[in-house]
């Protein structure tokens, strides 16, 4: 089974991702069911997100820090952006670079 | 109607001359020479002692504004009353001062009580709830409308948006939304009650220290209102969870250093809201902090990154109860714990706050509110 999962929002019109509620929300809506943490999990965020703030990617990834912990994230998830995610100014669409903001931002 | 408003009536009694009746209208002058809380409290006062639903006068015109959030507390004042009382109140303000910190008046729905007018009044009420125009954005986020779970995305996604189409850098434009979002979330999901939060962009400024420069601020306030003050529930934790988590055993030994001196002027209060901006000193999800593995507890910690950075340093403070606590640029410094020492030393479990960082609200705020305001210089490429 593929584990990878195309994150989709039901306000296409939101460029921008907030809070730690609505990332432990859209984890368990679009992941938690059918994730298998065994396997490398490849998650991709679409083309009209822009920003992600930190407490959105704290609560997004409660779950799988709690599972196999920020050094497994580290090892076997892939994050992509079908766009570009602006972080400070620069604009990443590099999945190494985008993982790295992710992991900074786990470890706070 | 905004959650919890009456509190800030309930909380702040009778403080104002007996209200004069001139011509079937209650009329209050304001005699003070600046628009701030203590003026607001007032104003409060004599709203508390109105007794027969008739028209109201505000006379403003003299006055000089002294902040954002005053002027926004008045917006409240007359929203709840409008919304309680069926009554059209009217607001003098032609004439009141403002500068680069308060010119959002210029485009505050106060302006559209101009007139003992029903349909003014109506459109205040609309004003009041959400507004994108020009240099002006407004929104009441309402928690109980928050069904999707997105409505902080929403916001920040607006304020970086209204904030891009007024060319304020990208850099700027998401630090200032992300941390706009991350209070509006501490009020939607901590305190659970409706959050106001209204941003305007002051554009072609100068600083008389440099006059070839072109600045432009960007002033916020955001509001909630609440029986929980900022810090209620970490103390409340903190008593239960104790030294059980390690970030929470750190507060101990700082609450051990700071109980000490406590006193009329720094007092366990302002201990508990200083440690509600510590990174990982957190009122969300308590099990998950005695099991020590909570991801969350940072969000007041960007808004420390964000004001440390860009912020006017006598612009920016948050108020809850009778406590005002100022950000100042010099004691906003994170250590490497990322905790915030608000002293010079940039050392919260060893040193006390700066004495002059903590002061006494005249006006008692039932929630949390936040003046805020960054000051940039503007990028000659993008005018």
């Amino acid at each position: 089974m593929k584990n990878m999962f195309e994150l989709t929002f039901k306000d296409k019109s939101l460029s921008c991702l907030s809070g730690n509620t609505y990332g432990r929300k859209i984890f368990k809506e679009q992941l938690y069911d059918t994730i298998n943490y065994d396997v490398p999990i490849h998650i991709v965020f679409p083309k009209y997100i822009s920003s992600i703030g930190s407490s959105f990617i704290q609560g997004f990834f409660a779950e799988l820090v709690s599972r196999i912990g920020i050094e497994g994230i580290n090892e076997s998830v892939t994050i992509t952006t079908q766009g570009a995610i602006h972080i400070g100014t620069k604009s990443i669409t590099d999945a190494q670079e985008l993982k790295e903001y992710f992991i900074k931002c786990l470890s706070l | 109607m905004m959650n919890g408003a009456d509190l800030l009536f309930a909380s702040n009694a009778n403080h104002a001359p007996r209200p004069k009746i001139i011509n079937s209208v209650y009329v209050y002058t304001c005699k003070s020479v600046f628009l701030d809380l203590q003026e607001i409290k007032r104003i409060i006062g004599f709203f508390n002692q109105l007794k027969v639903p008739i028209p109201v006068t505000l006379d403003l015109r003299h006055v000089r504004l002294f902040d954002k959030l005053s002027y926004t507390f008045l917006e409240c004042i007359c929203y709840r009353t409008i919304l309680q009382k069926h009554i059209t109140i009217k607001v003098l303000l032609f004439g009141a001062e403002h500068n680069i910190r308060t010119v959002g008046i210029t485009s505050s729905p106060l302006l559209l009580l101009n007139a003992h007018n029903i349909e003014n009044r109506n459109r205040f009420l609309k004003q009041f709830e959400s507004e994108l125009y020009r240099n002006h954005y407004r929104k009441l986020v309402k928690a109980a409308d928050n069904i999707d779970g997105d409505a902080v995305s929403r916001v920040m996604t607006d304020v970086k948006s209204f904030l891009g189409n007024l060319f304020v850098e990208t850099e700027c434009a998401t630090m200032v939304s992300d941390a706009v979002a991350e209070l509006v979330d501490n009020s939607l999901e901590h305190a659970e009650t409706d959050c106001l939060v209204d941003v305007d962009v002051a554009q072609d400024y100068k600083k008389p220290t440099d006059p070839n420069g072109k600045y432009y601020g960007v002033n916020v306030a955001i509001i909630n209102f609440s029986t929980d003050l900022l810090g209620d529930r970490i103390k409340q934790i903190h008593q239960r969870e104790n030294n059980k988590n390690p970030w929470y055993a750190m507060l101990s030994e700082a609450r051990k250093n700071h109980e000490l001196h406590w006193n009329e002027q720094y007092t366990e209060k302002d201990f508990y809201m200083m440690a509600a901006f510590q990174r990982k000193i957190t009122s969300r999800r308590p099990e998950e902090i005695t099991e020590g593995k909570t991801t969350g507890g940072t969000g007041l910690t960007s808004l420390i990154n964000a004001l440390s950075s860009k912020s006017d340093t006598y612009n920016c403070y948050v108020t809850t109860g009778d406590r005002i606590l100022q950000f100042q640029h010099d004691t906003l410094e994170l250590n490497s714990d990322d905790w915030v020492g608000f002293n010079l030393e940039k050392d919260f479990i060893n040193a006390l706050p700066e004495p002059d960082l903590l002061k006494q609200n005249k006006l008692f705020i039932p929630g949390v509110a936040y003046n805020l305001t960054f000051v940039l210089k503007e990028k000659e490429e993008i005018r």
